[in-house]
Parts: structure tokens; C-alpha cells; sequence
């Protein structure tokens, strides 16, 4: 690839319409003949992002901060292309890997392998390199028989275990993490944790949200503070974690 | 370089066609989709063969006797009939939860969601593959001849399935929007069974001077470009496939005007 790497947001925006989502045609069907109903029907718009500018060159590893609500988890799915912005602009150059829910996205029906091999693709592997991979993924996973059953019966920690090992599994080039650390039990969670750095340490492009100050420290050199959907403060790690720390997380 | 834009400037027909290339991991997870309906059963997918032999055993035994009709012309005809009739509503019905259905994976992975629109074609495709057999059975059985003029269903097929894909983007998107489209096209789509010439024939409407429940019906036109060529061995009469053509033109710009409307919000509705 000889082409850089980049992420670039030009005064980015992302609106919810709240209130569509409990919409039903019916509801809908009756306002168009009650002309006056219409406008009472309150909109509820929630803005998630409010023209964010800023660009992340190759190399960089970026950590977001900011309490729960702020916009990081939502900047992360813009940059992976998820939420097309409302307003603004989002250039992104490379291939970009995205690890963001995973307890969700699962064929509920379908066995352990089956779902290894979908997410897998949804990530970008060949079937090939699915195959070439698939018991290192298996063995990280430690999941043994129960990859012979149908995920319906697996916990919720089983299903962490799987969506962890096949996310990890990949070679990313643009890597977003929204607070993906601690998966699973102690035992498991030590060993992702040590997976986990390893895999950072591969992105050429690591954007990641946390809440663990000390993560942030160790791992960017660059924070991005954000506050209701803005950008607060956006600079070396250093200054943006002790000027967060000060504030109290506010 | 992938560009987001806030504005509609975004080529939608791009999606499509990356989306088509990425046809193994559509095609897989669609083949998934088909097995994962019949694990565990013991007869897995034979289902398919049984569940559509009893309906053209019962259907057809009764309503040939009913509407007087030689079972050698009938019964080929009733398969294909409901064999298409399946397509025309899986596409439609359980087109509509194209999107809902892949809800984990469009807001975890960013893929085109045209993908999951292709997946959900695999399905429908298959159980038709199966149907089509069984009217090749059919059609063996009772000695009936098959031409070459048979071989007009492919490009007939293939409007066909344009046609349908058009509505699974349709309703796909719609569905998102309105949680109650799959209940109402499955009320529509079972009255529009029974105005649809696929248990009985067009003969027998236009004897009783009903031939309007067909001559507008989109359905019947729909039906015929697959299912004249293969009854009949040659190709559809021109008024047939020129609604349905013009019918397939329609349905690209609703679905055209749909994506370009909606297909920016799928992610923040879901």
C-alpha cells in the first residue's frame, strides 16, 4: 500500500430523529389526513456529533475520552463508515477495521464454526485465510465442544470470547476500538489484555475510546477530549488527561 | 479513498456493485441462512421437496376435479405456478426484514448493506431451484414435450429476478422505516393470491368475462415471462413481456427514488 493512511472529518454532524423510531405506518397514515396533527407530534432530534474537524495521520494512535454520551462511540462509527454524517464531510483513506459491539451480530441458530467463518468475512478475511486461522481463533477462544452447538445456548461471556478471538485474529490497517478491554472472566480477561496490545501495536491507524486513564497514558500519544457531541480538547496525551483529570471527567 | 458526504452526492449505484463483488460473503451467508432453517430437523432440506408436494397432492387433486381440468396440463402448471408464487412472496414479505434481520452486523461492520439485500436473495433462489425440479418431474411425468423455446425463461428469469430484487430494496427499506410493512404485505400478498391466475388459468377468468383481474394485475405478468416459455415452449406473447419490462423500469426508479430517500438513515432508524 503505498498510499497514506488517513482519517479526515470536515465539520462533521450526525443527528438522531428520536421520535421516527417509534413511528408506525399507521401512525403515519392517519396524520397525512389530520393535517393538524402533524406538527404537534413533537421531533425529538438528538445531536450526537456537532462539527468535529480533525485529521489523524498515518501512524498516529488516538485515544478518545469523555464521559458516557459525549460522542466518541458514534465519532468511531463515522469513521468506520457506519453513520454517514448528516452534515460535513468524512474522507477515509485504507481499509478500516472496526471492533466495536461484541455481543451482537451472531447467527443465533448456527454453531460456533458457522459464526467464526461470517464475522471473519465481515472483517475482511478470505475464505482461505478464514480456514488458515480458524483453530488459532478456536484455541484462543478456549471454547472447545461448544463450538459444535448452535450459539443459542452460549452465555453471554462464551459470546464475548468468540466475537474477541475473531476480531483479534485480523490485520488491520485503520483499527477503532470502543472500549472493548476487560472480555470475559479474569482468567480470559488477562489474556485478551496481553491479545489486545499485541493487536494495537499492529494498526497503523489506532483510534480508540476508553475510560482507563492509565490505557490512554500508555498507549497515545494523542487524546481527544469530547463533551456533548464537541470537540473540547484536542492534543498530546499528556496535557489532555491531566486538563480532563483536573476538570473531573466533566 | 472512501468519502462520506452528508449530502446525497454519494453514489448509490457504486454500493450496489461493490456489494455484488463481495458475492462470497453474501453467497455465504445466505447458503448459511438456507441450512440454519433446517438444522436439526431430520429431513432438513427435503422439507422444501415436501412441504410443496402436499400442497400441489391436495391443491391440485382437488381444485383439477374442481375446475375440470386435465391433470397432465394441470398439475405442471399449478407447480410452476406456486413455485413462482413463493418467490414473488418471499421477496416481499420476508424482504421487508432484509435490513432488520442483519441489524447486528450494519451497525457492527462497515460493509455496504446492499450485501444483506443480496443475502437475503439466496434463499428464495434456492427453494426455487428445488420447485423447479419438481416441475421438471412433473412435466416428465405426464410425457409432456419441452422445446428449445423452453430456454425463453432464462432471459425471462433473469427480468424476473431483477423485478424481485427491485422489490426486496423496496420494502427492505421501507421496513426499517415501518415495523408493520411485513404484516401488511403478507395480508396483501395472500389477497393477492387469490387474484393472481397461479390455481386457476387465464382461460377459465376470461370464459366468465373476469379477464380484468388479470389484464391489470403487475403479478400476472410477472409470473408469465418464467412460466409461458416453460409450459408452452416458446416465447411469451409481446404484450407480456412488454408490461413486464415496463413494469421492471417502474419498479428501478421506486427503487432508485427509495434508496436515494432513505438508504443514509437505515443505521440511524435501525
Amino acid at each position: 500500500m503505498t498510499e497514506d493512511l488517513r482519517i479526515s472529518l470536515r465539520d462533521v454532524g450526525v443527528r438522531f430523529d428520536v421520535s421516527a423510531r417509534q413511528d408506525s405506518l399507521k401512525a403515519t397514515v392517519l396524520n397525512a389526513f389530520r393535517p393538524g396533527r402533524t406538527e404537534k407530534r413533537e421531533r425529538r432530534i438528538v445531536h450526537a456529533l456537532k462539527g468535529v474537524t480533525l485529521d489523524i495521520e498515518h501512524g498516529e494512535r488516538v485515544g478518545l475520552i469523555g464521559l458516557n454520551g459525549a460522542g466518541k462511540s458514534t465519532i468511531l462509527k463515522v469513521m468506520a463508515g457506519i453513520y454517514p454524517p448528516t452534515s460535513g464531510e468524512a474522507m477515509i483513506t485504507g481499509h478500516v477495521s472496526a471492533m466495536f459491539e461484541l455481543a451482537t451480530g451472531f447467527e443465533m441458530s448456527q454453531t460456533g464454526w458457522d459464526n467464526i467463518r461470517i464475522r471473519g468475512m465481515l472483517l475482511g478475511l478470505t475464505p482461505t485465510q478464514i480456514e488458515e486461522r480458524i483453530h488459532q481463533i478456536a484455541e484462543f477462544s478456549e471454547l472447545g465442544e461448544f463450538l459444535d452447538y448452535p450459539v443459542k445456548t452460549y452465555s453471554a461471556g462464551m459470546f464475548i470470547r468468540l466475537a474477541f478471538s475473531v476480531s483479534t485474529a485480523i490485520n488491520p490497517e485503520i483499527l477503532l476500538l470502543d472500549e472493548v478491554m476487560g472480555a470475559g472472566d479474569v482468567q480470559f480477561a488477562n489474556k485478551a489484555k496481553r491479545r489486545m496490545h499485541e493487536f494495537m501495536e499492529q494498526g497503523k491507524i489506532l483510534v480508540f475510546s476508553s475510560h482507563s486513564l492509565e490505557m490512554l497514558a500508555s498507549f497515545c500519544e494523542r487524546v481527544i477530549w469530547m463533551r456533548k457531541g464537541e470537540v473540547v480538547m484536542d492534543g498530546p496525551a499528556k496535557i489532555v488527561l491531566t486538563e480532563y483529570e483536573s476538570k473531573a471527567g466533566q | 479513498m472512501i468519502t462520506y458526504n452528508s449530502a446525497s452526492a454519494r453514489p448509490s449505484l457504486m454500493e450496489f456493485v461493490s456489494a455484488a463483488k463481495l458475492w462470497r460473503v453474501w453467497l455465504h451467508m445466505g447458503l448459511q441462512d438456507v441450512k440454519s432453517r433446517f438444522r436439526s430437523s431430520a429431513l432438513g432440506p427435503a422439507w422444501i421437496l415436501i412441504n410443496l408436494g402436499a400442497v400441489i397432492g391436495a391443491v391440485g387433486l382437488i381444485y383439477g376435479r374442481l375446475f375440470h381440468q386435465p391433470m397432465n396440463e394441470f398439475l405442471p402448471f399449478l407447480t410452476l405456478g406456486l413455485v413462482i408464487w413463493g418467490f414473488i412472496s418471499s421477496s416481499l414479505v420476508e424482504g421487508s426484514m432484509a435490513f432488520i434481520v442483519a441489524e447486528g452486523y450494519i451497525k457492527q461492520f462497515p460493509f455496504p448493506k446492499i450485501i444483506y439485500l443480496y443475502r437475503a436473495m439466496v434463499p428464495y433462489t434456492v427453494v426455487f431451484s428445488v420447485g423447479l425440479f419438481v416441475f421438471f418431474v412433473s412435466m416428465a411425468l405426464y410425457r409432456r414435450p419441452m422445446g428449445w423455446g423452453a430456454l425463453w425463461a432464462v432471459p425471462g428469469f433473469m427480468l424476473f429476478l431483477i423485478i424481485n430484487f427491485f422489490h426486496v430494496v423496496i420494502v427492505a427499506h421501507i421496513g426499517v422505516r415501518f415495523r408493520d410493512l411485513p404484516h401488511l404485505l403478507g395480508s396483501l400478498i395472500q389477497i393477492a393470491f387469490y387474484l393472481t391466475p397461479v390455481i386457476f388459468t387465464v382461460t377459465m377468468l376470461k370464459d366468465r368475462g373476469l379477464a380484468f383481474v388479470y389484464m391489470f394485475n403487475p403479478l400476472y405478468y410477472l409470473i408469465e415471462i418464467v412460466r409461458y416459455p416453460l409450459l408452452n415452449s416458446e416465447a411469451p406473447p409481446a404484450e407480456v413481456s412488454y408490461v413486464a419490462l415496463s413494469y421492471c423500469v417502474v419498479a428501478g426508479v421506486a427503487a432508485t427514488y427509495v434508496v436515494k430517500k432513505m438508504s443514509q438513515r437505515i443505521v440511524y432508524v435501525l
